[in-house]
């Protein structure tokens, strides 16, 4: 994804949620439908970022990992756009897509903690207090989490208790995420200004703005505040689409070593 | 008189960024208890490996390679 589809992206929300352009029935399921193509883009990136490393090359499980989320989340995204279409309103989370997208988390949790092994051993980055630093954070959004998402989740007497098992491995999963990308990001900025370091700034950007979305959505669901026109929606639009963004970068940063020879 | 470390430090900044480059430096120089003025032609087979070894984790291991090779050609007169 160039940096042009994701600023044509931010351009085509704003108009389109700030004069509320769609019927609220079909938001969902253009928004989704749009996640899918960009995650699917960012599969086929990871791809062929993946296929120019080596198979001796230790990192490259990462990016077949990363691969693989991103054709997850994809082929949940369209499955959730599908049936959005097909039955003409919004399909609310938990349902069977959702599967896909967990599976998604869970390859990205495995790339993204093999690459940062690989990367905390790095001689490019300086001895620091920033694992410190990063699990402090994770604890501050473990408590924020259970009192903003987990408990309302859990005192929601609407819902099932399957439904509200299910909405409590969400932010579960992006706790561990979100530390993960505490630790990347810490250890990233401490590089400073490497052009190693940029595709994996971007990456991380993403992740702010979908934790945000992610818990936002929960919350609002949770509490029945939740309508196809809350930040959600755009917000994971974004996520994904600077995540596409990254791999892309990734894949030009590798061309540019390439070109070298 | 030009350094040969300043030469290094110059040709890795551009590929790995100016702050990475002046630690992998310092982390060779600690590996080996070496001061960082005193690196020598000599030392840049063992820097270039190192060099590839840390690299290899962002681009694949042959590319890493040929940077490091690269950088075995480095001369004191390439700090300017």
């Amino acid at each position: 994804m160039p940096l042009y589809g994701v600023l044509a992206y931010i351009a085509t929300v704003a108009v389109v949620f700030t004069f509320r352009l769609l019927s609220e029935d079909y938001v969902e399921a253009t928004n989704d439908g749009v996640i899918a193509c960009v995650c699917l883009s960012a599969a086929w990136y990871f791809r062929r970022v993946t296929r120019r490393f080596s198979k001796m090359d230790a990192t490259r499980r990462c990016w077949k990992f990363l691969s693989l989320g991103a054709l997850f989340h994809g082929t949940g995204h369209l499955v959730y756009s599908i049936a959005e279409f097909t039955i003409g309103d919004f399909v609310s989370a938990p349902s069977p897509p959702d599967i896909l997208i967990y599976c998604g988390e869970l390859c990205y949790i495995f790339g993204l903690s093999s690459f940062l092994s690989h990367l905390n051993r790095s001689a490019f980055l300086p001895p620091s207090n920033r694992k410190i630093i990063a699990n402090g954070l994770i604890v501050v959004l473990a408590v924020l989490s259970v009192y903003f998402v987990m408990i309302p989740a859990w005192t929601d007497e609407t819902t099932s208790i399957w439904a509200r098992l299910i909405n409590s491995i969400f932010p579960i999963i992006d706790l561990i995420l979100a530390g993960i990308f505490a630790h990347l990001f810490l250890a990233f900025y401490t590089m400073g200004n490497s052009p190693l370091a940029r595709p994996w700034i971007i990456l991380i950007a993403s992740y702010v703005v979908f934790f945000a979305a992610d818990n936002t959505y929960l919350y609002l669901d949770a509490t029945g505040q939740y309508h196809p026109y809350a930040f959600p929606n755009p917000g994971w639009g974004l996520a994904y689409m600077l995540t596409a963004y990254a791999a892309r970068e990734q894949l030009q940063l590798m061309r540019s070593f390439d070109e070298g020879e | 008189m030009p350094r040969l470390v300043d030469g290094v430090e110059e040709f890795l900044s551009p590929v790995i960024g100016q702050g990475p480059a002046r630690r992998l430096i310092l982390a060779y120089c600690a590996k080996y208890n070496k001061q960082f003025q005193d690196i020598n032609q000599s030392d840049l087979g063992k820097l270039g490996v190192f060099l590839s070894e840390n690299l290899r984790i962002f681009v694949r291991a042959k590319r890493a390679e040929f940077i490091s090779e690269k950088l075995k050609g480095q001369r004191p007169e390439s700090s300017g």
